[in-house]
């Protein structure tokens, strides 16, 4: 029994080191990205970013805009100041009325050439794990080993799909490790003293233990 | 066991198929239109619209999973030191 449990760990480690990088938290960046982009701002002002809402230092021009969403008889008008919608300075991307040409040059939807914006966060070249939220505030961007250093953003996806992970597991097992050494246990009864880390080699039942990534396979999706 | 590493493998399947490419096509790749973590499990509706108030929650969860991760480690050096449990006993149900 103790020989089955050991291997069925031994399957389940090995095949979650190699679907994932083992790194508990290694992935972190700043956790303002319009700060970020703020202190690596474009300097040839080529592109549109949010420090030019906060310090205005460009002044939208004033355009008869009419503000009914519904009445599209600007932009039938030859005569429309708006002709050219890659002007940076243009209030065409700040107006919520106006129709934003597919999504793409929308700054809320808007596509890098590194990746799609996902949930806000656009990947910036400039900026530490390409400015993936995360870097809290004692320490900031913390990444002493060197485990985001040249790393494309796929890899920091990864690293934080990881760590997000764990981190999902560890804040259940912080609860199970408390909740379990001091409840009634089925399998223990109701006044043990079994602590947590020998709950599994102590169990009492000869029940049988399976290899997880049998069923994972098992569960695979069809290729499209 | 079984029921056990059934439902984790569940778990972990479902998140596998939502968020990587299928090992077929390209091995250890994440989707790419799939933000680290976002599965789409959200039954209390703690998820908040916006993408300001997600980077917060984001931020928020990360920083409790950190901090669970070196309790967890603690909690199990702790006990292999001295095999005692971490709370004194009969702490929830009393004597």
């Amino acid at each position: 029994m103790k020989t089955a449990i050991r291997i069925c760990f031994a399957t389940a480690v090995v095949s979650e080191v190699s679907a994932f990088a083992p790194i508990y938290s290694a992935t972190s960046s700043y956790a303002g990205v319009a700060t970020c982009r703020f202190a690596f701002n474009n300097p040839d002002n080529t592109s549109f970013e949010d420090s030019d809402f906060e310090n205005n230092a460009n002044p939208r021009p004033s355009y008869p805009l009419n503000n009914d969403p519904n009445n599209y008889s600007n932009f039938e008008n030859t005569n429309s100041p708006r002709t050219t919608f890659n002007n940076p300075n243009d209030s065409f991307f700040d107006n919520p009325n106006a129709i934003t040409l597919g999504g793409a040059n929308n700054r809320y939807n808007r596509e890098s050439r590194l990746g799609p914006t996902l949930n806000g966060w656009t990947p910036d070249e400039y900026s530490p794990c390409y400015g993936l939220p995360g870097a809290i505030e004692p320490l900031g961007y913390f990444d002493p080993f060197g485990f985001c250093d040249n790393l494309d953003v796929m890899g920091v996806k990864r690293m934080r799909e990881a760590e997000i992970m764990h981190g999902r597991v560890a804040m259940l097992a912080a609860v199970g490790f408390l909740i379990q050494e001091n409840t009634p246990t089925i399998a223990f009864g109701v006044k043990h003293k079994v602590i947590a880390i020998d709950m599994i080699e102590k169990l009492p039942s000869k029940s049988l233990c399976f290899p997880s990534f049998c069923s994972l396979i098992s569960l695979r999706p069809p290729v499209p | 066991m079984f029921p056990l590493f059934l439902l984790i493998n569940f778990f972990e399947a479902t998140r596998a198929i939502k968020g990587w490419v299928p090992p077929e096509k390209e091995l250890f790749a994440l989707r790419r239109t799939y933000y680290p973590g976002d599965i789409g499990f959200d039954p209390m509706g703690l998820r908040p619209s916006s993408n300001d108030g997600f980077e917060d929650m984001h931020v928020r969860e990360l920083s409790n999973g950190r901090l669970a991760m070196i309790a967890v480690a603690g909690m199990c050096a702790q006990e292999l030191a001295n095999h005692k449990p971490i709370l004194p006993a009969s702490f929830i149900i009393g004597k």
